[in-house]
Protein backbone atom coordinates (compact mmCIF):
# COMPACT_ATOMS: atom_id res chain seq x y z
CA UNK A 1 0.00 0.00 0.00
CA UNK A 2 1.26 3.70 -1.15
CA UNK A 3 1.91 6.13 1.71
CA UNK A 4 -0.41 8.24 0.55
CA UNK A 5 -2.86 6.19 0.77
CA UNK A 6 -1.93 4.64 4.25
CA UNK A 7 -2.29 8.53 5.70
CA UNK A 8 -5.40 8.52 3.59
CA UNK A 9 -7.59 5.62 5.36
CA UNK A 10 -6.35 6.33 8.26
CA UNK A 11 -7.73 9.98 8.26
CA UNK A 12 -11.19 8.22 7.13
CA UNK A 13 -11.18 5.35 9.78
CA UNK A 14 -10.17 8.90 12.40
CA UNK A 15 -13.31 10.50 10.56
CA UNK A 16 -16.06 7.73 10.58
CA UNK A 17 -15.01 6.03 13.32
CA UNK A 18 -16.59 7.30 17.21
CA UNK A 19 -13.46 8.55 18.75
CA UNK A 20 -12.38 6.65 21.97
CA UNK A 21 -11.94 8.67 25.19
CA UNK A 22 -8.56 8.27 25.38
CA UNK A 23 -8.04 9.75 21.49
CA UNK A 24 -9.96 12.82 22.92
CA UNK A 25 -6.97 14.92 23.97
CA UNK A 26 -7.76 18.40 22.48
CA UNK A 27 -7.60 20.62 25.55
CA UNK A 28 -9.65 24.06 25.41
CA UNK A 29 -6.75 26.07 24.33
CA UNK A 30 -5.83 23.44 21.54
CA UNK A 31 -9.28 23.93 19.88
CA UNK A 32 -9.30 27.40 20.48
CA UNK A 33 -6.04 27.89 18.56
CA UNK A 34 -6.80 25.08 15.24
CA UNK A 35 -10.42 26.19 14.96
CA UNK A 36 -9.48 29.89 14.82
CA UNK A 37 -6.68 29.13 12.17
CA UNK A 38 -9.44 27.15 10.24
CA UNK A 39 -11.64 30.25 10.74
CA UNK A 40 -9.60 33.12 10.04
CA UNK A 41 -10.37 33.06 5.99
CA UNK A 42 -10.91 34.27 2.73
CA UNK A 43 -14.98 34.13 3.98
CA UNK A 44 -14.23 36.12 6.78
CA UNK A 45 -12.67 38.98 4.90
CA UNK A 46 -15.19 39.47 2.19
CA UNK A 47 -18.10 39.14 4.18
CA UNK A 48 -16.51 41.88 6.22
CA UNK A 49 -15.60 43.71 3.34
CA UNK A 50 -19.78 43.44 1.78
CA UNK A 51 -20.46 44.92 5.45
CA UNK A 52 -17.64 47.78 4.61
CA UNK A 53 -19.15 48.54 1.04
CA UNK A 54 -22.85 49.60 2.48
CA UNK A 55 -22.14 51.30 5.96
CA UNK A 56 -20.06 53.34 7.67
CA UNK A 57 -16.84 51.75 10.11
CA UNK A 58 -19.01 52.34 13.16
CA UNK A 59 -21.82 50.10 11.79
CA UNK A 60 -19.62 47.85 9.67
CA UNK A 61 -17.94 46.86 13.05
CA UNK A 62 -21.52 46.25 15.17
CA UNK A 63 -22.25 44.18 11.99
CA UNK A 64 -19.41 42.14 11.71
CA UNK A 65 -18.84 41.19 15.62
CA UNK A 66 -23.29 40.69 16.45
CA UNK A 67 -23.42 39.21 12.75
CA UNK A 68 -20.61 36.53 13.82
CA UNK A 69 -20.88 36.36 17.05
CA UNK A 70 -25.19 35.44 17.59
CA UNK A 71 -25.37 32.83 15.09
CA UNK A 72 -22.26 30.86 16.80
CA UNK A 73 -23.56 31.53 20.31
CA UNK A 74 -26.81 29.72 19.08
CA UNK A 75 -25.27 26.77 17.20
CA UNK A 76 -22.22 25.86 19.37
CA UNK A 77 -24.70 24.30 21.77
CA UNK A 78 -24.02 21.64 19.16
CA UNK A 79 -20.65 20.74 20.20
CA UNK A 80 -21.92 19.31 23.42
CA UNK A 81 -23.56 16.36 21.25
CA UNK A 82 -20.59 16.12 19.12
CA UNK A 83 -17.95 16.36 22.04
CA UNK A 84 -20.06 13.64 24.12
CA UNK A 85 -20.58 11.12 21.24
CA UNK A 86 -17.16 11.58 19.53
CA UNK A 87 -18.76 11.54 16.44
CA UNK A 88 -18.27 13.55 13.43
CA UNK A 89 -20.81 15.72 11.80
CA UNK A 90 -22.51 13.61 9.03
CA UNK A 91 -23.03 10.69 11.57
CA UNK A 92 -23.79 13.06 14.28
CA UNK A 93 -26.84 14.44 12.13
CA UNK A 94 -28.59 10.97 10.93
CA UNK A 95 -30.37 11.03 14.30
CA UNK A 96 -32.43 14.37 13.19
CA UNK A 97 -32.41 13.83 9.93
CA UNK A 98 -32.06 10.72 9.19
CA UNK A 99 -29.96 8.49 7.16
CA UNK A 100 -31.05 9.32 3.61
CA UNK A 101 -31.58 13.18 4.98
CA UNK A 102 -27.75 13.36 5.92
CA UNK A 103 -26.86 12.45 2.21
CA UNK A 104 -29.07 15.52 1.19
CA UNK A 105 -27.15 17.42 3.42
CA UNK A 106 -23.96 16.30 2.25
CA UNK A 107 -24.82 17.78 -1.10
CA UNK A 108 -25.45 20.58 0.35
CA UNK A 109 -21.79 20.50 2.08
CA UNK A 110 -20.70 19.78 -1.45
CA UNK A 111 -21.82 22.89 -2.77
CA UNK A 112 -20.58 24.96 0.09
CA UNK A 113 -17.46 23.40 -0.11
CA UNK A 114 -17.50 24.31 -4.37
CA UNK A 115 -18.52 27.79 -3.42
CA UNK A 116 -15.77 28.19 -0.66
CA UNK A 117 -12.96 26.70 -2.05
CA UNK A 118 -14.02 28.79 -5.55
CA UNK A 119 -13.94 31.62 -3.45
CA UNK A 120 -10.37 31.75 -1.54
CA UNK A 121 -9.05 30.80 -4.86
CA UNK A 122 -10.60 33.34 -6.79
CA UNK A 123 -9.08 35.75 -3.92
CA UNK A 124 -5.92 34.14 -4.18
CA UNK A 125 -5.96 34.25 -7.66
CA UNK A 126 -6.73 38.32 -7.64
CA UNK A 127 -3.88 38.90 -5.09
CA UNK A 128 -1.46 37.27 -7.22
CA UNK A 129 -2.20 38.90 -10.46
CA UNK A 130 -2.02 42.09 -8.96
CA UNK A 131 1.45 41.09 -7.38
CA UNK A 132 2.36 40.03 -11.69
CA UNK A 133 0.91 43.62 -12.27
CA UNK A 134 3.44 45.10 -9.72
CA UNK A 135 6.14 43.74 -11.80
CA UNK A 136 4.90 44.17 -14.68
CA UNK A 137 4.45 40.41 -15.48
CA UNK A 138 2.97 39.46 -18.92
CA UNK A 139 -0.32 40.01 -19.89
CA UNK A 140 -1.68 36.89 -19.48
CA UNK A 141 -0.92 36.92 -15.89
CA UNK A 142 -1.43 40.55 -15.12
CA UNK A 143 -3.97 41.58 -17.41
CA UNK A 144 -8.09 41.06 -17.22
CA UNK A 145 -7.77 37.69 -17.37
CA UNK A 146 -5.01 37.39 -14.80
CA UNK A 147 -7.17 36.80 -11.56
CA UNK A 148 -8.68 33.63 -13.99
CA UNK A 149 -5.64 32.17 -15.05
CA UNK A 150 -3.80 32.55 -11.63
CA UNK A 151 -6.99 31.14 -9.80
CA UNK A 152 -7.06 27.76 -12.17
CA UNK A 153 -3.04 27.28 -11.84
CA UNK A 154 -3.79 27.26 -8.04
CA UNK A 155 -6.37 25.18 -8.06
CA UNK A 156 -3.90 23.00 -10.12
CA UNK A 157 -1.50 23.45 -6.92
CA UNK A 158 -4.15 22.65 -4.70
CA UNK A 159 -5.31 19.33 -6.30
CA UNK A 160 -1.74 18.07 -6.79
CA UNK A 161 -1.25 18.55 -2.97
CA UNK A 162 -4.65 17.12 -1.71
CA UNK A 163 -4.00 14.16 -3.82
CA UNK A 164 -0.61 13.58 -2.29
CA UNK A 165 -2.70 13.40 1.12
CA UNK A 166 -2.36 14.67 4.55
CA UNK A 167 1.50 15.44 5.11
CA UNK A 168 1.48 17.33 1.81
CA UNK A 169 -1.04 19.62 3.24
CA UNK A 170 0.61 19.42 6.92
CA UNK A 171 3.96 20.93 5.33
CA UNK A 172 1.99 23.43 2.99
CA UNK A 173 0.39 24.64 6.21
CA UNK A 174 3.73 25.48 7.74
CA UNK A 175 4.05 28.41 5.50
CA UNK A 176 -0.30 29.08 4.99
CA UNK A 177 -1.27 29.59 8.53
CA UNK A 178 1.24 32.22 9.49
CA UNK A 179 0.89 33.84 6.42
CA UNK A 180 -2.40 34.77 6.96
CA UNK A 181 -1.66 35.88 10.25
CA UNK A 182 1.29 37.93 9.16
CA UNK A 183 -0.90 39.38 6.61
CA UNK A 184 -3.47 40.33 9.07
CA UNK A 185 -1.30 42.08 12.04
CA UNK A 186 0.70 44.14 8.96
CA UNK A 187 -2.97 45.09 7.38
CA UNK A 188 -3.57 46.21 10.72
CA UNK A 189 -0.35 47.92 11.68
CA UNK A 190 -0.83 49.93 7.96
CA UNK A 191 -4.73 51.09 9.07
CA UNK A 192 -3.23 52.35 12.57
CA UNK A 193 -0.42 54.26 11.54
CA UNK A 194 -0.36 55.32 8.17
CA UNK A 195 -1.24 58.97 7.71
CA UNK A 196 -2.29 59.02 4.16
CA UNK A 197 -5.79 57.41 5.32
CA UNK A 198 -8.33 59.81 6.20
CA UNK A 199 -9.87 59.02 10.01
CA UNK A 200 -11.59 55.96 10.20
CA UNK A 201 -15.24 57.84 11.25
CA UNK A 202 -15.14 59.59 8.04
CA UNK A 203 -15.05 56.69 6.09
CA UNK A 204 -17.99 56.49 3.48
CA UNK A 205 -19.08 53.19 1.86
CA UNK A 206 -19.26 53.17 -1.87
CA UNK A 207 -22.14 50.98 -2.20
CA UNK A 208 -25.24 51.46 0.08
CA UNK A 209 -28.69 50.63 -0.24
CA UNK A 210 -31.63 53.68 -0.74
CA UNK A 211 -31.94 54.13 3.26
CA UNK A 212 -28.88 53.32 6.36
CA UNK A 213 -31.25 50.89 8.22
CA UNK A 214 -31.64 48.38 4.59
CA UNK A 215 -27.34 48.86 4.31
CA UNK A 216 -27.09 47.89 8.02
CA UNK A 217 -29.37 44.67 8.08
CA UNK A 218 -28.09 43.30 4.78
CA UNK A 219 -24.77 43.80 5.93
CA UNK A 220 -25.66 42.01 9.20
CA UNK A 221 -27.16 39.16 7.31
CA UNK A 222 -24.32 38.29 5.02
CA UNK A 223 -22.29 37.94 8.43
CA UNK A 224 -25.42 35.93 10.29
CA UNK A 225 -24.90 33.57 7.36
CA UNK A 226 -21.07 33.65 7.64
CA UNK A 227 -21.74 32.89 11.33
CA UNK A 228 -24.25 29.36 10.64
CA UNK A 229 -21.64 28.71 7.70
CA UNK A 230 -19.43 27.18 10.75
CA UNK A 231 -22.30 24.39 11.03
CA UNK A 232 -20.51 21.56 9.22
CA UNK A 233 -17.49 22.23 10.88
CA UNK A 234 -18.83 22.35 14.46
CA UNK A 235 -17.84 18.23 14.54
CA UNK A 236 -14.39 17.91 12.80
CA UNK A 237 -12.90 19.01 16.22
CA UNK A 238 -15.45 18.83 18.91
CA UNK A 239 -15.46 15.22 18.63
CA UNK A 240 -11.75 15.74 19.73
CA UNK A 241 -12.15 17.70 23.23
CA UNK A 242 -11.02 16.70 26.59
CA UNK A 243 -14.48 18.04 27.70
CA UNK A 244 -17.74 18.81 26.18
CA UNK A 245 -17.78 22.13 27.96
CA UNK A 246 -14.33 23.07 26.51
CA UNK A 247 -15.25 21.73 22.73
CA UNK A 248 -18.60 24.09 23.22
CA UNK A 249 -16.86 27.18 24.52
CA UNK A 250 -13.93 27.01 22.07
CA UNK A 251 -16.30 26.88 19.21
CA UNK A 252 -17.98 30.04 20.17
CA UNK A 253 -15.11 32.14 21.28
CA UNK A 254 -12.71 31.13 18.02
CA UNK A 255 -15.50 30.71 15.01
CA UNK A 256 -17.52 33.35 16.27
CA UNK A 257 -15.32 35.84 18.22
CA UNK A 258 -12.05 35.65 17.27
CA UNK A 259 -12.49 35.08 13.34
CA UNK A 260 -13.96 38.90 13.30
CA UNK A 261 -11.10 40.22 13.28
CA UNK A 262 -10.76 38.90 9.66
CA UNK A 263 -14.16 40.14 8.65
CA UNK A 264 -13.25 43.66 10.30
CA UNK A 265 -9.91 44.21 8.61
CA UNK A 266 -12.50 43.16 5.42
CA UNK A 267 -14.76 46.00 6.23
CA UNK A 268 -12.24 48.18 7.20
CA UNK A 269 -10.07 47.64 3.83
CA UNK A 270 -13.29 47.91 1.76
CA UNK A 271 -13.79 51.31 3.34
CA UNK A 272 -10.67 52.76 2.74
CA UNK A 273 -10.01 51.33 -0.89
CA UNK A 274 -13.96 51.31 -2.01
CA UNK A 275 -13.46 48.17 -3.52
CA UNK A 276 -14.00 44.31 -2.50
CA UNK A 277 -10.79 43.04 -4.04
CA UNK A 278 -7.43 42.64 -2.33
CA UNK A 279 -5.18 44.18 -4.86
CA UNK A 280 -7.10 47.26 -4.71
CA UNK A 281 -7.46 47.10 -0.58
CA UNK A 282 -3.02 46.78 -0.85
CA UNK A 283 -2.57 49.82 -3.03
CA UNK A 284 -4.76 51.87 -0.69
CA UNK A 285 -3.40 50.60 2.54
CA UNK A 286 -0.04 49.60 1.93
CA UNK A 287 1.04 51.56 -1.29
CA UNK A 288 2.52 49.69 -4.49
CA UNK A 289 6.04 49.20 -2.75
CA UNK A 290 4.48 47.12 0.19
CA UNK A 291 1.41 45.95 -1.68
CA UNK A 292 3.33 42.72 -3.37
CA UNK A 293 4.28 41.19 -0.12
CA UNK A 294 0.83 41.48 1.71
CA UNK A 295 -0.53 39.84 -1.49
CA UNK A 296 2.02 37.35 -1.64
CA UNK A 297 0.66 36.22 1.95
CA UNK A 298 -2.75 36.25 0.96
CA UNK A 299 -2.26 34.13 -2.15
CA UNK A 300 -0.34 31.49 -0.04
CA UNK A 301 -3.12 31.75 3.08
CA UNK A 302 -6.20 31.47 0.74
CA UNK A 303 -4.39 28.23 -0.59
CA UNK A 304 -3.90 26.78 2.56
CA UNK A 305 -7.48 27.42 3.39
CA UNK A 306 -8.17 25.80 0.14
CA UNK A 307 -6.37 22.64 0.85
CA UNK A 308 -8.22 22.50 4.02
CA UNK A 309 -11.36 22.69 2.49
CA UNK A 310 -10.84 20.19 -0.14
CA UNK A 311 -9.42 17.93 1.90
CA UNK A 312 -12.04 17.66 4.81
CA UNK A 313 -15.19 17.36 1.67
CA UNK A 314 -12.34 14.52 0.45
CA UNK A 315 -12.18 12.47 3.36
CA UNK A 316 -16.37 12.62 4.44
CA UNK A 317 -16.32 11.46 0.57
CA UNK A 318 -14.80 8.91 1.17
CA UNK A 319 -16.31 8.15 4.33
CA UNK A 320 -19.96 8.16 2.66
CA UNK A 321 -18.87 6.47 -0.70
CA UNK A 322 -15.84 3.96 0.66
CA UNK A 323 -16.03 2.03 -2.59
CA UNK A 324 -14.84 4.85 -4.47
CA UNK A 325 -11.11 5.80 -5.19
CA UNK A 326 -8.87 8.75 -3.60
CA UNK A 327 -8.48 10.28 -6.97
CA UNK A 328 -12.16 10.04 -7.48
CA UNK A 329 -12.89 11.88 -3.83
CA UNK A 330 -10.77 14.63 -5.15
CA UNK A 331 -11.83 14.69 -8.88
CA UNK A 332 -15.33 15.85 -7.26
CA UNK A 333 -13.61 19.28 -6.65
CA UNK A 334 -12.73 19.79 -10.07
CA UNK A 335 -16.68 21.55 -10.72
CA UNK A 336 -14.75 24.58 -8.65
CA UNK A 337 -13.01 25.52 -12.01
CA UNK A 338 -16.26 26.56 -13.57
CA UNK A 339 -16.63 28.91 -10.98
CA UNK A 340 -13.51 30.82 -11.42
CA UNK A 341 -13.71 31.35 -15.24
CA UNK A 342 -15.24 34.69 -14.57
CA UNK A 343 -15.70 36.96 -11.45
CA UNK A 344 -19.38 36.46 -11.70
CA UNK A 345 -19.62 34.16 -8.62
CA UNK A 346 -16.59 35.97 -6.09
CA UNK A 347 -18.86 39.31 -7.06
CA UNK A 348 -22.23 37.13 -5.85
CA UNK A 349 -20.55 36.20 -2.66
CA UNK A 350 -23.84 38.16 -1.24
CA UNK A 351 -26.18 35.45 -2.71
CA UNK A 352 -24.17 32.87 -2.12
CA UNK A 353 -23.82 33.37 1.46
CA UNK A 354 -27.70 33.94 1.76
CA UNK A 355 -28.86 30.86 0.40
CA UNK A 356 -25.80 29.34 2.85
CA UNK A 357 -27.60 31.30 6.24
CA UNK A 358 -31.23 30.12 5.52
CA UNK A 359 -29.74 26.33 4.75
CA UNK A 360 -27.77 26.38 7.64
CA UNK A 361 -29.95 28.17 9.86
CA UNK A 362 -32.88 26.15 9.37
CA UNK A 363 -30.56 22.82 10.06
CA UNK A 364 -28.76 24.41 13.39
CA UNK A 365 -32.30 24.84 14.97
CA UNK A 366 -33.48 21.39 13.95
CA UNK A 367 -30.25 19.73 15.37
CA UNK A 368 -30.62 21.47 18.87
CA UNK A 369 -34.17 21.19 18.97
CA UNK A 370 -33.93 17.17 18.61
CA UNK A 371 -30.78 16.97 20.47
CA UNK A 372 -31.75 18.75 23.85
CA UNK A 373 -35.14 19.68 23.74
CA UNK A 374 -36.64 16.01 21.38
CA UNK A 375 -34.30 13.19 22.52
CA UNK A 376 -33.12 15.10 25.77
CA UNK A 377 -29.61 14.24 24.99
CA UNK A 378 -30.04 11.22 24.55
CA UNK A 379 -28.59 9.34 21.48
CA UNK A 380 -28.24 5.55 20.55
CA UNK A 381 -24.57 5.54 18.77
CA UNK A 382 -25.12 1.75 17.61
CA UNK A 383 -28.33 3.21 15.40
CA UNK A 384 -26.14 6.13 14.18
CA UNK A 385 -23.92 3.61 12.75
CA UNK A 386 -26.39 0.85 11.44
CA UNK A 387 -28.48 2.36 9.01
CA UNK A 388 -31.16 0.30 9.36
CA UNK A 389 -31.85 1.48 12.61
CA UNK A 390 -33.84 3.52 14.59
CA UNK A 391 -33.04 6.98 12.82
CA UNK A 392 -34.27 5.61 9.51
CA UNK A 393 -37.70 7.08 10.23
CA UNK A 394 -39.65 7.57 7.01
CA UNK A 395 -37.67 5.91 4.29
CA UNK A 396 -34.42 7.18 5.39
CA UNK A 397 -35.57 10.45 5.89
CA UNK A 398 -37.05 12.72 8.98
CA UNK A 399 -40.39 14.02 8.14
CA UNK A 400 -40.17 16.53 11.34
CA UNK A 401 -37.39 18.10 8.99
CA UNK A 402 -38.16 18.17 5.72
CA UNK A 403 -41.67 19.63 7.32
CA UNK A 404 -39.34 22.04 9.03
CA UNK A 405 -37.05 22.80 5.89
CA UNK A 406 -40.21 23.37 4.04
CA UNK A 407 -41.52 26.02 6.24
CA UNK A 408 -37.97 27.55 7.14
CA UNK A 409 -37.67 27.91 2.92
CA UNK A 410 -41.06 29.83 2.58
CA UNK A 411 -40.77 32.21 5.94
CA UNK A 412 -37.07 33.02 5.04
CA UNK A 413 -37.78 34.25 1.30
CA UNK A 414 -41.14 36.00 1.83
CA UNK A 415 -38.68 37.85 4.42
CA UNK A 416 -35.63 38.43 1.97
CA UNK A 417 -34.75 37.34 -1.51
CA UNK A 418 -31.06 37.19 -1.70
CA UNK A 419 -31.60 36.79 -5.48
CA UNK A 420 -33.15 40.11 -6.38
CA UNK A 421 -32.43 41.46 -2.85
CA UNK A 422 -35.85 42.34 -2.31
CA UNK A 423 -36.87 42.75 1.41
CA UNK A 424 -40.01 42.86 3.38
CA UNK A 425 -40.88 45.21 6.22
CA UNK A 426 -40.03 42.67 8.85
CA UNK A 427 -36.29 42.00 7.46
CA UNK A 428 -35.52 45.32 8.35
CA UNK A 429 -36.72 44.88 11.92
CA UNK A 430 -35.19 41.12 12.22
CA UNK A 431 -33.45 40.25 9.66
CA UNK A 432 -33.92 36.71 8.00
CA UNK A 433 -31.75 34.27 9.08
CA UNK A 434 -31.86 34.57 12.87
CA UNK A 435 -35.42 34.48 13.15
CA UNK A 436 -35.32 31.03 10.71
CA UNK A 437 -33.03 29.48 13.62
CA UNK A 438 -36.12 30.19 16.29
CA UNK A 439 -38.58 29.50 13.63
CA UNK A 440 -36.72 26.13 12.69
CA UNK A 441 -36.59 24.93 16.61
CA UNK A 442 -40.26 25.61 17.31
CA UNK A 443 -41.54 23.81 14.27
CA UNK A 444 -38.91 21.03 14.30
CA UNK A 445 -40.26 20.50 18.22
CA UNK A 446 -43.67 20.79 17.66
CA UNK A 447 -43.13 18.25 14.20
CA UNK A 448 -41.82 15.83 16.58
CA UNK A 449 -43.52 15.67 20.07
CA UNK A 450 -47.06 16.11 18.37
CA UNK A 451 -47.48 15.14 14.77
CA UNK A 452 -45.26 12.50 14.16
CA UNK A 453 -43.91 11.50 17.16
CA UNK A 454 -41.84 7.93 16.91
CA UNK A 455 -40.75 5.50 18.97
CA UNK A 456 -37.63 6.48 19.02
CA UNK A 457 -38.17 10.15 19.84
CA UNK A 458 -40.15 9.10 22.57
CA UNK A 459 -38.04 6.19 23.99
CA UNK A 460 -35.17 8.95 24.09
CA UNK A 461 -37.15 11.55 25.92
CA UNK A 462 -37.27 9.82 29.77
CA UNK A 463 -33.59 8.81 30.87
CA UNK A 464 -34.79 5.18 32.38
CA UNK A 465 -36.33 4.27 28.80
CA UNK A 466 -33.65 5.13 27.37
CA UNK A 467 -31.30 3.10 29.72
CA UNK A 468 -33.35 0.16 29.42
CA UNK A 469 -33.83 0.15 25.53
CA UNK A 470 -29.75 0.38 25.34
CA UNK A 471 -29.67 -2.87 27.47
CA UNK A 472 -32.34 -4.63 24.95
CA UNK A 473 -30.41 -3.39 22.22
CA UNK A 474 -27.03 -4.32 23.27
CA UNK A 475 -28.45 -7.86 25.20
CA UNK A 476 -29.83 -8.87 21.91
CA UNK A 477 -26.88 -8.05 19.85
CA UNK A 478 -24.70 -10.15 21.82
CA UNK B 1 -29.78 -9.28 15.27
CA UNK B 2 -26.18 -8.64 15.48
CA UNK B 3 -26.04 -10.59 12.61
CA UNK B 4 -28.72 -8.29 11.15
CA UNK B 5 -26.51 -5.13 12.31
CA UNK B 6 -23.24 -6.50 10.94
CA UNK B 7 -25.19 -6.87 8.02
CA UNK B 8 -26.07 -3.05 7.34
CA UNK B 9 -22.46 -2.44 8.32
CA UNK B 10 -20.80 -4.69 6.07
CA UNK B 11 -23.23 -3.80 3.02
CA UNK B 12 -22.60 -0.35 3.79
CA UNK B 13 -18.49 -0.39 3.93
CA UNK B 14 -17.93 -2.68 1.57
CA UNK B 15 -15.69 -5.40 3.27
CA UNK B 16 -14.09 -6.95 0.61
CA UNK B 17 -11.31 -4.18 1.53
CA UNK B 18 -9.04 -5.34 4.54
CA UNK B 19 -8.91 -1.80 5.81
CA UNK B 20 -12.69 -1.52 5.37
CA UNK B 21 -13.39 -4.87 7.58
CA UNK B 22 -10.97 -3.69 10.32
CA UNK B 23 -12.77 -0.59 10.54
CA UNK B 24 -15.99 -2.79 11.05
CA UNK B 25 -14.54 -4.72 13.45
CA UNK B 26 -12.98 -1.39 15.54
CA UNK B 27 -16.55 0.38 14.92
CA UNK B 28 -18.40 -2.72 16.65
CA UNK B 29 -16.09 -2.65 19.85
CA UNK B 30 -16.42 1.39 19.94
CA UNK B 31 -19.83 1.21 20.34
CA UNK B 32 -19.61 -1.60 23.03
CA UNK B 33 -17.23 0.38 25.09
CA UNK B 34 -19.23 3.61 24.60
CA UNK B 35 -22.72 1.88 25.80
CA UNK B 36 -21.04 0.58 28.70
CA UNK B 37 -19.67 3.75 29.89
CA UNK B 38 -22.98 5.77 29.02
CA UNK B 39 -25.35 3.09 31.18
CA UNK B 40 -22.62 3.49 34.07
CA UNK B 41 -22.66 7.52 33.39
CA UNK B 42 -24.88 9.29 31.24
CA UNK B 43 -22.92 12.83 31.19
CA UNK B 44 -25.02 15.66 29.84
CA UNK B 45 -25.10 19.64 29.30
CA UNK B 46 -26.05 21.52 32.28
CA UNK B 47 -27.41 25.16 32.24
CA UNK B 48 -24.48 26.20 34.35
CA UNK B 49 -21.97 24.99 31.36
CA UNK B 50 -23.64 27.45 28.96
CA UNK B 51 -23.32 30.93 31.33
CA UNK B 52 -19.57 31.67 30.53
CA UNK B 53 -20.45 31.91 26.70
CA UNK B 54 -23.77 33.51 27.25
CA UNK B 55 -22.66 36.20 29.96
CA UNK B 56 -19.84 37.22 26.69
CA UNK B 57 -22.95 37.23 24.34
CA UNK B 58 -24.39 39.42 26.36
CA UNK B 59 -21.91 41.61 27.06
CA UNK B 60 -20.86 41.65 23.51
CA UNK B 61 -24.81 42.56 22.50
CA UNK B 62 -24.91 45.31 24.91
CA UNK B 63 -21.05 46.97 23.73
CA UNK B 64 -22.56 46.78 20.22
CA UNK B 65 -25.85 48.27 20.56
CA UNK B 66 -24.94 51.17 22.95
CA UNK B 67 -21.54 52.14 20.32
Amino acid sequence: MSKTKSYVNSDIAFAYLPTHKKERKMSFKDLLLVQTVVGLSAFGLLSGAYAGSMVETGDSLIAVLFGNAFPMFLIAPVAFYFAKYGIDTFVGYRSALGYNGVKAFFALFYLLSLGYSALALFMAGESLSSAFKVVNAPEVVSGSVGPTVCSILLFVIAFIIVFRGPNAIRKFNIIAVPSFFLFLIALIVAVVFSDNIPALSKLTPVEPFENHTRSFMTALEINVALGFSWLPYLGQYSRLAKSSKAAYAASFYSYGVIVVVAAAVGAIAALISGSLYPGDWMNAIMGSKFAIIGLILLTVANLGATLFLMYSFAISFKTFFSKSSWMLAVCTLIPTIFLLLNSTFYDAFNIFMSVISFTMASLGGILIADYFFVKNQNISLRDLYNTKGKYNYWFGFNPSAIVTLVVSYFFFWSLYNPITLEANGLFLKITAGIPTFFLACVVYFVCSKFIFRFEVDRVSAKDEEFKKYLTETKTSTL
Amino acid sequence: MKAASLKSYEKELQPEEPFVKTMNEDLEKRIETFEIELLEQNDKAKLTDFIGVTVVMAIITIGVFSF
